[in-house]
């Protein structure tokens, strides 16, 4: 799993850090930081709540 | 339970709550059939733009669709728009008081309608901002407008205010409260609010009783118990909503202030009836009471954890109860988590780099019950969990002051 980010959609709502605090962050400009750009199938929730929660659909979760 | 592939959900209410719960329902696998109900004409659609970029003219009607029909068609959702569900009974939604659907399960997602005052003209000149519509409406209005009236100092109206600034139109805001965004976000941080539109050149009247209200062919004058009168071209009024549940009457549904469920969305006294986004109140474990939440993120994370207690799916991790919020005004981003009507004490921090980064925390006996930024939103996601636990004030002001490089 490998996890895209679209930095010039992101409009910092950082529903994704609350999602998946280990994988995304945030910069003091409101712009997402992936953490962790292929993180462990454990994580595969989180992430995909992170998704599944941006207002802005920055985030894609690309398989293998 | 029935077998599943026999089961039909029917979800009433097309907005994201509705849309959501469909899609969540396909990705639990939920192989029976899906029919969503839709009032209006349009396809489903996103809400947070209405006032903001879709009155700028920055996103136009079609940019803020959130499915069209092949993606609806692809999920196997039957897709009914412009039909109003008018009943109910224990077996069948009424559409349009013809129309019997029957189903083995009902969610209802109606969300809320935009309350108007008691002695609001109808006129081409006095808005509500709840639908597409109603935002194509005021976009068209306030860019031919050279003065806007804002009814209600509130999310809605303060948003509105902030595009009509940036568009060169006169504001006032006019509040029935002494302290403006109080309701929502206290006093302290309320004042500063207040601040940020003043000092964009909104003009704030505070503690106003509205004696008449009455429209021309220009535009619309109110007047003030204290014989003040505002006038202007545009007037938008937002003073709350009121909850789309009076067609559930025949199950015993339509009082109230939103539909009461448990913890994971079922109607309480109902085995197959679930409620979803604004107009679901759920009991809420973390902080003790049912509560309803108007916001994007709710919707979107009751959807979830409502799909998986519909199909009897252990309930997932999610973050619901702690309420998150965000409101975009002129280059403030303000983000909200958790209750800070429930506080007895908040305090407000300005936080190091640009100006205009704030954070505020809210305590009930103690205990971090919410917390506010402006222009922190990296602050505000590392403190949701920490609401969550209702973290006592030491611990959360240390890791506040960890998390903003402040002295606690």
């Amino acid at each position: 799993m490998k996890v895209q980010a679209g930095l010039d959609t992101c409009e910092g709502y950082a529903n994704c850090v609350m999602a998946a605090p280990d994988v995304f962050s945030i910069d003091d400009e409101g712009v997402v930081v992936v953490l962790d750009e292929q993180p462990a199938e454990e994580q595969r929730s989180t992430v995909e709540e992170a998704v599944r929660s941006c207002p802005v659909l920055a985030l894609t979760i690309v398989e293998g | 339970m029935a077998n599943e592939a026999s089961r039909h959900v029917v979800i009433v209410g097309a907005s994201l709550a509705g849309l959501r719960t469909a899609e969540e329902l396909r990705a639990a696998g939920f192989e029976g059939a899906i029919t969503l109900v839709g009032k209006e004409t349009h396809l489903p659609y996103d809400r947070p733009p209405l006032s903001k970029q879709v009155l700028t003219g920055a996103r136009s009607a079609a940019d803020v669709t959130l499915r069209g029909q092949a993606d609806l068609d692809q999920l196997d959702v039957q897709l009914l728009l412009g039909r109003t569900a008018t009943s109910v009974d224990h077996e069948c939604v009424v559409l349009d008081n013809v129309d019997a659907v029957p189903y083995s399960d009902l969610v209802v997602a109606t969300g809320v309608a935009a309350r108007g005052l008691a002695n609001q003209p109808s006129s081409d000149n006095v808005h509500v901002l709840r639908t597409l519509d109603d935002s194509i409406r005021l976009r068209d209005h306030l860019s031919r407008a050279g003065s806007l009236l804002v009814v209600g100092a509130g999310f809605i109206g303060a948003e509105v205010a902030a595009v009509a600034r940036q568009q060169g139109l006169d504001v006032t805001m006019v509040e029935a409260l002494a302290a403006p965004f109080a309701r929502a976000l206290g006093t302290q941080v309320g004042a500063r609010c207040r601040q940020l539109h003043e000092d964009h050149g909104v003009r704030i009247v505070t503690d106003a009783r509205v004696s008449s209200f009455v429209s021309s062919a220009s535009g619309a004058t109110l007047r003030l118990a204290d014989g003040t009168a505002l006038e202007a071209d545009c007037v938008l009024v937002g003073v709350g909503t009121t909850t789309n549940q009076h067609w559930l009457s025949g199950v015993g549904l339509a009082g109230g202030s939103g539909v009461p469920c448990d913890t994971t969305g079922r109607v309480e006294g109902h085995r197959n009836v679930f409620a979803v986004g604004d107009v679901a109140s759920w009991q809420n474990k973390t902080f003790g009471s049912p509560h309803r939440v108007e916001h994007w993120t709710n919707a979107v994370e009751q959807a979830h954890v409502l799909a998986h207690n519909l199909l009897d799916a252990p309930p997932p991790r999610s973050n619901h109860e702690v309420p998150y919020f965000w409101s975009d005004q002129y280059r403030t981003k303000l983000q909200l988590v958790g209750r800070p009507d429930l506080a007895d004490t908040a305090d407000l921090v300005e936080l190091p780099g640009r100006p205009g980064r704030l954070l505020g925390m809210y305590f009930r006996s103690s205990r971090l019950v919410a917390a506010v930024t402006f222009n922190a939103p990296a602050v505000l996601a590392r403190l949701r969990p920490l609401v969550a636990t209702m973290t006592n004030e030491e611990a959360a002001r240390a890791t506040a002051a960890e998390l903003v490089g402040i002295a606690a």
